[in-house]
């Protein structure tokens, strides 16, 4: 797979076995946004080509296992202005005051960009609690169970956010596009996002925790999110209302389908009760 | 800078048979047209390429389906993939009437983001590092019938098939 994808244009790093049995993530080098997206579709290309020549098939489905760690797709994001780069600076953890209201809008606006980042009726059953999945919308520079990582990294040049909510079904253009915009508006609006969690937040107290502001917990809840909230999402033009209400239209088809079939597991727990 | 010119030249001295257009709907989906080599021209690059959209879901009704497929020369790679030599490139797609960006297209819509990066004075380039993760499975089943609906999936990494490879070594 590393081969196909390397022969492609794809810069890539490493393949490793995720936690899941059968799960795996093959690591590219980061790119300007376009040029990323477009790495995206062709590592999916290349990992399901390659998977069939085995005889075997990939899926980036978020959840295809019940009860075990589902796919997502981290997303590192960085903004440059004349080779400095705009999220180092001297407050904490080496960020820029810029990067943490950046993180401030990603927080604010996450129920909307859900309906990019997370676009399908499985991927709500990664985003629960447990399993690592990134729930919990905080930031923090140790955590990985906060939804904002700052990767370590001594060098001003490595400062970076890393989102931990979306998943692999997403459309790369659209959810880069959701965040970066989310994240612009944290700038132009000084967006604070908050003093960063530090502590494991799946150990946290439950009154604690419910302080916390958390990812949409459904497609359904992501779309309705996005039509309440989308003006940050048409600032400059960049989309508009006849795309959203187009993609809330073909996307709620999806929701209508699944809730209106009945379910296996429906069959066990009340078909002779 | 790689423009249409080159990658023209690039098909004459590579024999590339043909040239794959490849651009995403709204679910991300690859979506993909193929041209042979012989109908690739300079034009091709100035006109892009006639389209129906009506095909694509949440893209245009039947009665306005034109859309034009226009190449971008600087995103082209080598499938590896196809029998025939095949250079496969990504697309935006635009209006026909104006040639400007269509506005339900993801890549047009990413472009857009990135241009107000600089157009606000903010930066002027936007990195993003994505980490997609998978599964592979040795056999996938699934039936959604109305009177069967249901999965099956299989790996030989299963923990539920820990006593068979065990039996295989």
């Amino acid at each position: 797979m590393l081969e196909a994808m390397g022969q492609m244009g794809v810069i890539i790093e490493k393949h490793h076995h995720e936690v899941a049995s059968a799960q795996h993530e093959l690591g590219m080098k980061y790119k300007q946004m376009i040029a990323s997206a477009d790495d995206v579709l062709i590592y999916k290309y290349a990992v399901q080509q390659v998977a069939n020549s085995y005889g075997k098939t990939a899926t980036f489905l978020p959840k295809p296992v019940y009860g075990d760690n589902g796919s997502g797709m981290h997303c590192h994001m960085s903004i440059w202005k004349d080779g400095k780069p705009l999220f180092a600076g001297d407050q904490y953890a080496g960020l820029s005051m810029d990067c943490l209201y950046y993180i401030g809008g990603v927080i604010k606006h996450a129920k909307a960009i859900n309906a990019f980042t997370n676009p399908t009726t499985n991927s709500y059953k990664r985003l629960v609690p447990g399993f690592e999945a990134p729930v919990l919308l905080a930031y923090s520079a140790r955590n990985r169970s906060a939804s904002c990582r700052i990767p370590f990294g001594q060098s001003p040049k490595s400062k970076r956010v890393e989102v931990r909510f979306p998943d692999p079904l997403a459309n790369p253009y659209l959810a880069y596009t959701a965040l970066l915009m989310a994240g612009l508006d944290g700038i132009k609006n000084k967006i604070h996002p908050g003093d960063p969690m530090d502590k494991d937040l799946y150990e946290l107290p439950k009154d604690e925790l419910k302080e916390i502001p958390t990812v949409s917990g459904s497609l359904r809840e992501a779309l309705e999110s996005l039509d309440k909230n989308r003006e940050f999402l048409k600032v400059g033009g960049v989309m508009d209302d006849d795309f959203i209400d187009a993609y809330i239209e073909l996307k709620m088809q999806e929701v209508h389908r699944v809730e209106m079939t009945p379910h296996p597991v429906e069959y066990e727990m009340y078909y002779s009760a | 800078m790689t423009t249409g010119a080159d990658i023209i030249a690039r098909i004459k001295d590579e024999n590339i048979k043909y040239l794959d257009i490849r651009f995403t709907d709204l679910r991300g989906k690859l979506q993909h047209v193929t041209l042979d080599a012989s109908v690739v021209d300079a034009d091709m690059f100035e006109d892009g390429v006639m389209f129906d959209g009506s095909s694509i879901a949440g893209w245009k009704a039947i009665n306005e389906s034109d859309m034009v497929l226009m190449p971008d020369p600087t995103s082209v790679y080598i499938d590896p993939f196809f029998a025939a030599s095949t250079l496969a490139i990504n697309c935006d797609i635009l209006e026909p009437a104006t040639y400007q960006p269509y506005n339900r297209d993801p890549r047009s819509i990413a472009k857009k983001a990135e241009g107000l990066v600089k157009s606000s004075g903010i930066g002027d380039t936007v990195v993003f590092g994505p980490e997609p993760e998978f599964f592979i499975f040795d056999d996938v089943k699934y039936s959604t019938t109305t009177y069967k609906v249901g999965f099956q999936i299989d790996s030989s990494e299963l923990p539920t098939n820990n006593a068979r490879l065990r039996r295989r070594q």
